[in-house]
């Protein structure tokens, strides 16, 4: 009797261990990873490598400056586009949590998370680029943003809900009307929960790379304007990376830290906010 | 007594609702539309069924998705047999295992690997990977489907564990209770009483890992070698679907079979990533059941 | 004030799906008095109440028949402004439950959302609405402080004044001081006896001495109905019904 409990201790006990060690695999896959980019990477950044335009081809040297602006225009552009429309579908939702347009809806955007960015990418590119009849940032724009709508609308939805019914109640015993509670009172104390949504979103927006290729391809200049093929920052790590330049290659490594840095600051920064108020 | 005011603005707050609806009843109806064109040229069974894809052949040009398919279908599977193991032992690990400053550390970083960019990942598996596989197994370069596969995992885990982790944390502590009351140790509560009771939402957050490990373009493109052949070993380099649409889009020329032929790609991998999150989003919805007993 | 009757329900029936919480409730509930509705857990008190502002439309499930009259009016009727009529009659809840804004903001909420924008018409509102709350001494300092650092028992008063901000006629209050401290709870309960003059108010409460001490006129609710009604007093020392008897010498409940 008591060997099958010791044989049933020590199967527990090696369970838990091959969990952990699971575990710490993981963890270190991260580790590594982010090693690898720093170590390559740190030693390629400088103010000029970000300011400077790509030289021309052949040539060593040059920075990935058009790529940072072009990146920067083009989800700021995608989240301009997206916050509005996902907040308003966000509002629907939360105000008619089970009419059958919202069922929809919701099955609608949680379908479009899992799609491939390619297939986004392909969606405007026919839409938009042979419509123009060029490849453009104004393209490229408009296909983070739709990457961007289902997780913002997904998200903001949820942390709509989370705001107290309590606040509800009193707000519409006082004589407000559902949208004036919804306008006064639930989103403004979803307001942090709502910024770390945009955060998330941003985050990934910033990281895709087929959507943007198939749509505002790239350049080697600096972005004049929104109807022009644009760089960003995942095309020029893909192009340079698989280039046969060893120069390229470096500067791949530093464009990738610069990218993982930002995108990992906006990472930290809703975690802590998640954590904090948690705490409250 | 809503006045028109209100009326138009609960119209206008529905519209943005169903932007999502719109979009992606656009991208099915652009997809299928281009698909019968490139059917209607390839033949349906010629193109499903096909075994080889070669649309630049030089004699006859033949567009069979099969290889490609099948490429997607290896990557995937490597990457699930390595993903599933790690990602639902982590989850339980968190869930159940980990003390509370162990979770506080753990939890954030597979967030953070969750931001990686896939095109990073990528660039990992060209550089590091690659001359780590062909070291190992004394290959001429190591782009093929096992580092595609290595890399996928790395993507799915995120997902995997997090959705998985709430399963697990999900099920009513009275399971919990009643088991250790009546003498299982924790092992035993974990593989008789919560997994079971959990079995829908981690199966959800497996089929959304494998769902996004099929639909990932940048790290295949650049770790999996890119040759179009029928996949017959992971030390082969492969093609996948993705990258299949991504390399030769940008060559093609308008309104071509081969130019309608890639769309036919895309619609076969919209619906497979379509059905593989219905199915999730399908047990995601028993699980909730189950919990809220 | 007259005492008039300001509140009528007739043969009021509520059901939750298909369970039936209230049945044929006949109440008068007249100005210038407290009313007070005490009763076991369960049996209905609550629901009347939010009955009364219509609160329970919240709840898809929720059937009602019968009649609602406030000065006449039913407001059950298809024709009721829902908005107008929260407006007049103000409700208080159990756990105190003050925007996540500060203090002035809090009291100036009501007025806002009716429409008010001049600023002094506000201030002089925010301050007449504390004072009527017994919290303007302790708070005036800093309006702008967020209400949530207020104690338990400030926090109900704010509520309390956030209702009075919206000049209703009756006020609704469901347990305020379940969850507050005894000094915090005579606080409260000498604002009620305070305001009951301006006012028609309606409290419900579990606390059978609270209901001795505030109000002028107890129901005692039994399984959705009304057993027995009348003067405070008198219900407490010489109950009519068996039942009422047993529950307020604590047979049940």
């Amino acid at each position: 009797m008591l060997k099958r409990k010791t044989y049933r201790k020590w199967n527990s006990r090696i369970a838990e261990a091959i969990c952990t060690v699971f575990s710490f695999i993981a963890v270190l896959a991260l580790v590594i990873i982010v090693y690898y980019v720093f170590q390559r990477g740190f030693q390629v950044i400088s103010w000029s490598f970000f300011t400077s335009l790509p030289a021309p081809v052949g040539q060593t040297g040059g920075g990935i400056g058009n790529a940072i602006v072009g990146s920067l225009v083009m989800v700021s552009l995608g989240t301009l586009c997206s916050v509005p429309i996902g907040m308003a579908a966000a509002i629907y939702l939360y105000e008619n949590p089970y009419s059958r347009l919202a069922l929809v809806t919701r099955f609608a955007n949680k379908v479009l998370t899992g799609i491939p960015t390619l297939i986004i990418g392909l969606y405007i590119y026919i839409l938009i680029v042979l419509r123009i009849g060029s490849y453009s940032a104004l393209a490229g724009s408009i296909s983070l943003a739709v990457v961007m709508l289902p997780i913002i609308t997904l998200s903001a939805e949820e942390m709509l809900r989370l705001v107290p019914e309590s606040w509800r109640d009193a707000s519409l015993a006082l004589g407000a009307t559902r949208r004036q509670t919804i306008m006064r009172v639930v989103l403004p104390a979803s307001a942090g929960g709502l910024t770390v949504g945009v955060m998330l979103a941003v985050a990934t927006a910033a990281g895709q790379t087929a959507p943007v290729l198939l749509t505002a391809l790239s350049s080697r200049f600096w972005l004049a304007s929104l109807g022009q093929p644009s760089a960003s920052l995942p095309v020029l790590i893909y192009t340079y990376a698989v280039s046969p330049f060893t120069d390229w290659q470096n500067q791949a490594w530093g464009a990738a830290l610069s990218l993982i840095i930002f995108i990992f600051i906006l990472n930290i920064s809703a975690q802590v906010f998640i954590a904090l108020r948690q705490r409250r | 007594m809503r006045s028109l005011k209100e009326r138009i603005i609960a119209v206008f707050f529905s519209l943005n609702g169903i932007t999502a609806i719109l979009i992606l009843l656009g991208i099915f109806y652009l997809l299928l539309s281009g698909s019968f064109l490139a059917w209607r040229d390839i033949g349906f069974f010629d193109f499903l069924f096909g075994r080889t894809w070669n649309p630049t052949g030089f004699h006859s040009a033949s567009y069979g998705i099969l290889p490609l398919v099948m490429s997607t279908l290896m990557v995937t599977a490597g990457a699930t047999v390595i993903a599933v193991p790690l990602g639902v032992a982590c989850a339980a690990y968190l869930a159940e295992v980990a003390s509370p400053w162990e979770r506080e550390i753990v939890k954030p970083v597979i967030e953070m690997l969750a931001g990686v960019p896939s095109v990073v990942i990528g660039f990992f598996g060209l550089v590091v990977l690659n001359r780590l596989i062909a070291r190992t197994f004394s290959l001429s370069n190591g782009l093929n489907a096992l580092n595609g596969a290595v890399l996928l995992a790395l993507m799915a885990l995120p997902t995997i564990i997090s959705i998985a982790e709430d399963a697990l944390t999900m099920v009513p502590t009275e399971y919990k209770e009643a088991s250790l009351a009546l003498g299982a140790n924790r092992w035993q509560t974990l593989r008789l009483v919560i997994f079971p009771a959990a079995a829908s939402g981690v199966s959800a957050a497996i089929m959304l890992g494998i769902g996004r490990a099929i639909g990932e373009t940048m790290t295949v493109i650049m770790a999996t070698g890119n040759a179009i052949a029928w996949p017959r070993s992971m030390f082969q380099s492969v093609r996948t679907m993705t990258a299949t649409i991504a390399i030769e889009l940008g060559e093609v020329a308008y309104n071509t079979t081969h130019y309608y032929a890639l769309f036919a790609v895309g619609f076969v991998l919209f619906a497979i990533t379509f059905l593989v999150n219905l199915s999730a989003d399908l047990f995601l919805q028993r699980s909730s059941e189950v919990t809220r007993r | 004030m007259e005492n008039s009757v300001k509140i009528v329900t007739e043969k009021l029936n509520l059901y939750y799906g298909n369970f039936q919480a209230l049945k044929e409730v006949n109440l008068e509930v007249c100005s210038g008095k407290v009313t007070a509705l005490i009763g076991p857990s369960g049996c209905g008190k609550s629901t009347f109440l939010r009955s009364l502002n219509r609160l329970n439309d919240l709840i898809d499930s929720v059937r009602v028949e019968g009649e609602v009259r406030i000065d006449g009016e039913n407001i059950y009727d298809k024709s009721c402004d829902v908005v107008r009529l929260r407006k007049k009659v103000g409700m208080v809840f159990q756990k105190a439950n003050p925007f996540p804004k500060s203090i002035y903001e809090n009291v100036a909420y009501g007025p806002r959302i009716h429409g008010v924008r001049d600023k002094k018409v506000l201030d002089r509102i925010v301050e007449k609405s504390l004072r009527e709350a017994a919290l303007w001494e302790e708070v005036k300092d800093n309006l702008s402080r967020s209400a949530l650092r207020l104690s338990g028992g400030q926090q109900q008063r704010l509520c309390i004044a956030r209702v009075l901000a919206v000049e209703p006629e009756v006020v609704l209050m469901d347990e305020p001081t379940s969850a507050l401290d005894p000094i915090a709870t005579q606080k409260i309960e000498d604002l009620i006896r305070a305001l009951k003059q301006k006012f028609t108010i309606v409290i419900v409460t579990h606390n059978m001495q609270q209901a001795a001490r505030v109000s002028d006129i107890t129901a005692f609710f039994l399984n959705g109905e009304i057993v027995e009604v009348g003067n405070t007093g008198l219900l407490f020392t010489q109950p009519v019904d068996q039942r009422t008897e047993d529950y307020i010498t604590g047979k049940f409940g």
